[in-house]
């Protein structure tokens, strides 16, 4: 299943997204560079990490949202390709319209970097297909932006995970940033572009803590041999 | 040679009424913890001064409008209203 | 007198009259007003150590390790297979005084630069920092300005914050202490050295236009005293832009995979003045600089101002002559401007023109070399603060757990997490230990190896006694890196110091640098570099003499490194190292209990320490250890506390002690190496081998299990916490 992980001047999990696709999950995985205008044929995930895309002294991910590299991940998505958007990723997303809603400040202003918990809720998704709703699992999170707030218009998004206790408990004890119903991950209504929060390239392997990282990104190749595309 | 004429706009930007806005808590907060019990809310936007060459100044509103639709503003989260600053005038 | 022009001009260069003099001399002619600022720079106490110089040759500066040592942008050390860690530490004291979070954030941006500079790829910081009592309003705005712009500006340009330190001492109530060390990766081929060589060269400059931004900063922010009225001074103050620091990063390394690049420099303290002499004198060449070719933020600049100029972002590159389309290319595919504005010559002098118009014409060696040295004055100190503290004055605790509990919620002991959480420890994905264990241990992917940091400083020792204080501080570090498996390696060093024209400080310096050469001989941990920030003093308060260690270790095997928290219940809690010679004196329990910073510093056993370190990274790396530490300040209960906060099980322990001392001297006292293990029951006949083989002591003192940390002393119990209320008490020291 070929990867392929965005690079915004400024993205700076790119290297860590290729690494952990690349060695850990063992698929091929090649970087897609901010001026192409096109996602190459034949790739199956385009992953947009974590980082400043440009500084994002705007807003985060607002200036990345509107580069023709993103023009082309829109219509990657639009024929049914798999796009995860990771941090700064889940952000661009939002900016450039491909998932609803957007991430602001978090409620106490401040950066953070820590490990939390989320619960895979029941809306389907290739990222989630191998999960069973209700499973906790343990991902850092480190952002500064990352308290979702839905669309204006009052439709609510199809979420992936919620922020919760070890136990699988919601809360706002659990909640680390603000989010509205502790959203820590949503998709698209047909599911193939999924926005998360929490980095699971940082808990892939055993040295580093946490292997959960894995089971979002097996859970994509899974889905790819098991119900192949979109049907396109 | 003639001088650049041109027109400062200044673009005003701000949350949407009803948008949860945690630096303006944290500061209305603040406020009234060191004794300025009267205020009732504080609310934070942000303003970009946009220098634009040129005498038109319909024309440099409607640009400045375009620029704040397909950049400068979420229109999820944001409102905005344009200002002139100055202009049409020489620069420097 | 105030109206000679001459007069005037070389005061406000920072420079004294002897020095204008020894200037004209050199030159043969009196300079003119920019060669005059130029001078006023290279010569500054930042620039050219003229202060501390002589007494910086008695450091050990070579092993078989050192690639390279001081001298240069960063030291660099050999890993082995062919890779090598390049490490520095710098201060930034003076704008972190003026502007906080600017101050800060700068400071990070100018040594990922000098990682950068030797083609390293940064994979890491830390941060040293030392505030004053934080119930001051104002200091409260510094700390927490000087973390939100670590936090900024690591955070975006993406290179982690893994470790460092944080203290707080009514001694920095007005001259904070912001040191800031970079350790970066590379393979020893794609060393690159600050040199500018090869006749005809050309010069660029690369990254942010030129502002006016920081003007003066090295001559006077650095290098004199901050009075009341230092307001004035913010527009000196640099702003730093982290994402044009990412595109540079990428845009040199990628640069530095062909030949086309000879050198490159950081253009920091003291700009492109300092950049073009430095690299012209390591190369034993000249430089020709048109500032008409310089891309500036403003358009009226002068030649003096772009000459003199801080702005951050910036740096030097000496490319090869015929590979110009190249260069301009690769950079400009990373959004960076690159300048040409000069080339290499041959003829020894930095010479500056507009256009046709020669500037400013001075030969190389005067401007670095050049600089004056000084052996100024010392003098012991006349209140010689050293004496025996009077423990046996000193009450007994009633409740030895209240004590406990006050200590571990003191700013100086309680846990960091609320400062590291704000720092992105992460990214890169090689940190194996994070923030609050006893070092920073990274991965090198594609192998089982990685490498362990630590900053560690300790001005209140270093006051009582600067020469045991300074190689307690090496000491410390030392055993830091053991606690967590590594091999000690090499040291950096910032050395933070009050106004060197004091003989008492000046005494204190010179103390300290003869401390810490022999504990880096003994410890066979070279000096690779480092950097000296005097004048840290307002009015006549200056700061405790501080100087910050930065030390580099290898691990062989990071999967072995353990961590401090307790792992099982059962598993034997043992000591080792010098078990019963903790005292009270100089002591962290005296500082915060009794408000009483005295007593004797213990000398440091290097034989111990040898052993000691030796026999830990050895439990550590034979998998004979659940968990390690090192008991430091707040002695022994701080640390075990610690590991049952630090337990994901939130385990506890019973400890049995056997001893005559006063209880608080056993549970508070500090010094020598002393390191905390807990070993499974089968593992324990392995510890005794390597005590015997190590001839370092070890003792066990009670066993992991239940919730709640116990001690008892000759049979009865003095002293009961549940590890919730030893978290409780971590946590509340910093909120």
């Amino acid at each position: 299943m070929q990867f392929c992980v965005v690079t915004y001047p400024g993205s700076n999990c790119d290297r860590d997204c290729y690494h952990v696709i690349g060695e850990v999950l063992g698929e091929p995985v090649r970087y897609l560079r901010h001026w192409a205008e096109h996602v190459p044929r034949g790739t199956s995930c385009v992953v947009l990490p974590g980082g400043f895309s440009y500084g994002d002294y705007l807003r985060p991910g607002a200036i990345a949202a509107r580069m023709p590299v993103t023009g082309a991940i829109e219509d990657f998505a639009a024929g049914g390709g798999l796009v995860l958007g990771i941090c700064n990723g889940f952000q661009i997303l939002c900016e450039a319209g491909l998932l609803p809603g957007s991430l602001i400040v978090n409620d106490h202003l401040a950066f953070s970097c820590l490990p939390v918990h989320v619960r895979v809720e029941g809306d389907p998704s290739p990222f989630t297909h191998s999960l069973k709703q209700g499973e906790v699992l343990r991902m850092p999170i480190a952002h500064r932006d990352g308290n979702y707030r839905p669309p204006s218009d009052g439709a609510q998004p199809q979420v992936a995970l919620r922020y919760c206790s070890p136990a699988g408990e919601l809360g706002e004890d659990y909640n680390p940033n603000g989010s509205q119903y502790s959203t820590a991950a949503i998709t698209n209504e047909r599911g193939n572009v999924m926005g998360m929060m929490p980095h699971p390239e940082r808990c892939a392997e055993s040295i580093l803590g946490g292997e959960d990282g894995m089971r979002v990104l097996q859970s994509a190749v899974d889905w790819w041999k098991e119900v192949g595309s979109y049907g396109i | 040679m003639e001088r650049l004429i041109f027109v400062l706009m200044r673009v005003v930007v701000t949350l949407k009424p009803g948008v949860q806005d945690p630096e303006g808590a944290t500061i209305t907060d603040s406020l009234q913890r060191i004794g300025f019990a009267s205020v009732n809310r504080v609310t934070v936007g942000r303003h970009f001064d946009i220098e634009i060459p040129g005498r038109d100044e319909d024309r440099i509103r409607r640009e400045v409008e375009k620029m704040c639709e397909s950049l400068l503003v979420n229109p999820v989260l944001q409102d905005y209203h344009i200002e002139r600053i100055q202009g049409p005038q020489p620069a420097g | 007198m105030g109206s000679e022009p001459r007069m005037a001009s070389w005061e406000e260069a920072g420079l004294t009259a002897k020095e204008y003099d020894e200037i004209c001399e050199q030159l043969r002619r009196p300079p003119n007003a920019l060669e005059l600022g130029m001078y006023g720079l290279m010569w500054s106490e930042h620039c050219s150590y003229k202060s501390s110089l002589l007494h910086l040759e008695q450091l050990p500066t070579e092993g078989e390790r050192v690639l390279q040592g001081p001298g240069e942008n960063a030291g660099i050390i050999d890993l082995g297979d062919g890779l090598a860690a390049a490490f520095r530490i710098e201060s930034h004291n003076h704008p972190s005084a003026v502007e906080p979070v600017q101050g800060a954030a700068t400071g990070v941006g100018g040594i990922l630069r000098d990682i950068l500079a030797v083609g390293a790829r940064p994979i890491a910081l830390l941060d040293s920092l030392r505030f004053g009592n934080l119930h001051d309003s104002r200091v409260e705005h510094l700390f927490s300005g000087v973390v939100s712009g670590i936090s900024q500006y690591g955070n975006s340009v993406g290179v982690p914050t893994v470790g460092g330190e944080v203290y707080f001492d009514d001694a920095y109530a007005d001259n904070p202490l912001v040191n800031v060390m970079c350790v970066g990766i590379m393979s020893t081929e794609q060393l690159t050295r600050g040199t500018a060589v090869g006749p005809g060269n050309p010069v660029y400059i690369v990254g942010a236009p030129t502002g006016r931004d920081g003007i003066h900063g090295a001559s006077l922010l650095a290098s004199r005293q901050l009075g009341d009225g230092d307001g004035d001074m913010r527009p000196a103050v640099q702003v730093g832009d982290p994402f044009r620091e990412k595109l540079l990063i990428e845009g040199c390394l990628e640069m530095l995979q062909s030949d086309a690049v000879i050198g490159l420099n950081d253009l920091g303290a003291a700009g492109l003045t300092s950049a073009a002499s430095e690299t012209a004198a390591r190369g034993g060449t000249g430089m020709d600089i048109d500032i008409r070719a310089v891309p500036r933020r403003e358009s009226d600049m002068t030649p003096y101002e772009i000459m003199l100029s801080e702005s951050q972002e910036r740096m030097l590159v000496i490319g090869r002559r015929g590979c110009e389309e190249e260069i301009e290319e690769t950079f400009r595919r990373w959004e960076l401007d690159a300048a040409c504005i000069g080339k290499v010559t041959n003829d020894e002098v930095l010479s500056i023109r507009d256009g046709e118009r020669i500037l400013a014409h001075i030969p190389v060696q005067s401007l670095t070399s050049g600089a004056p040295r000084y052996d100024r004055p010392t003098r012991p100190p006349s209140d010689c603060a050293a004496r025996e503290a009077g423990a046996e004055e000193i009450p007994i605790p009633h409740d030895a757990g209240d004590a406990l509990l006050q200590m571990l919620s003191h700013p100086n002991l309680c846990s960091r997490r609320s400062i590291y959480r704000q720092y992105d420890h992460m990214v890169g994905i090689d940190t194996v230990l994070t923030p609050g264990a006893d070092a920073a241990v990274l991965r090198i992917k594609g192998t089982e190896r990685g490498l362990a940091l630590v900053t560690d400083g300790n001005g209140m020792l270093c006051r009582l006694d600067p020469e045991r204080g300074a190689a307690q501080t090496v000491a410390e570090s030392y055993r830091n890196i053991c606690a967590v498996g590594g091999e000690p390696l090499a040291v950096t060093n910032c050395l933070n110091f009050a106004d060197p024209e004091h003989p008492e400080v000046m005494h204190a310096f010179q103390q300290v640098v003869q401390g810490m050469a022999r504990a880096c001989r003994e410890l066979n941990t070279p000096v690779t570099g480092g950097n000296v920030s005097f004048y840290n003093q307002t009015l006549d308060r200056g700061i405790a003499p501080t100087p910050v260690i930065g030390m580099v270790g290898s691990v062989d095997d990071v999967s072995r490194c353990p961590g401090r928290g307790f792992q099982r219940p059962g598993d034997a809690v043992l000591m080792a190292g010098q078990i019963n010679t903790a005292k009270l004196a100089a002591s962290q329990y005296l500082n915060i209990m009794h408000g009483l910073q005295e007593g004797p510093v213990p000398e440091v056993d290097y034989d111990a320490e040898r052993r000691a370190g030796e026999l830990c990274r050895r439990a550590i790396m034979e998998d004979a250890v659940h968990s390690a530490t090192d008991i430091s300040d707040g002695g022994l209960m701080i640390a075990v506390s610690e590991c049952g906060a630090a337990s994901d099980e939130g385990l506890g322990c019973r400890l049995d002690l056997t001893d005559s001392r006063r209880p608080d001297e056993l549970l508070f006292g500090e010094g020598g190496p002393r390191y905390l293990l807990t070993v499974p029951e089968d593992q324990i006949d392995t510890l005794v081998c390597l005590a015997r083989e190590t001839q370092c002591p070890v003792e066990r003192i009670g066993t992991v299990g239940g919730s709640e940390v116990q001690v008892h002393v000759n049979g009865e119990l003095i002293l009961r916490a549940s590890v919730p209320s030893l978290c409780r008490a971590r946590g509340e020291g910093l909120t």
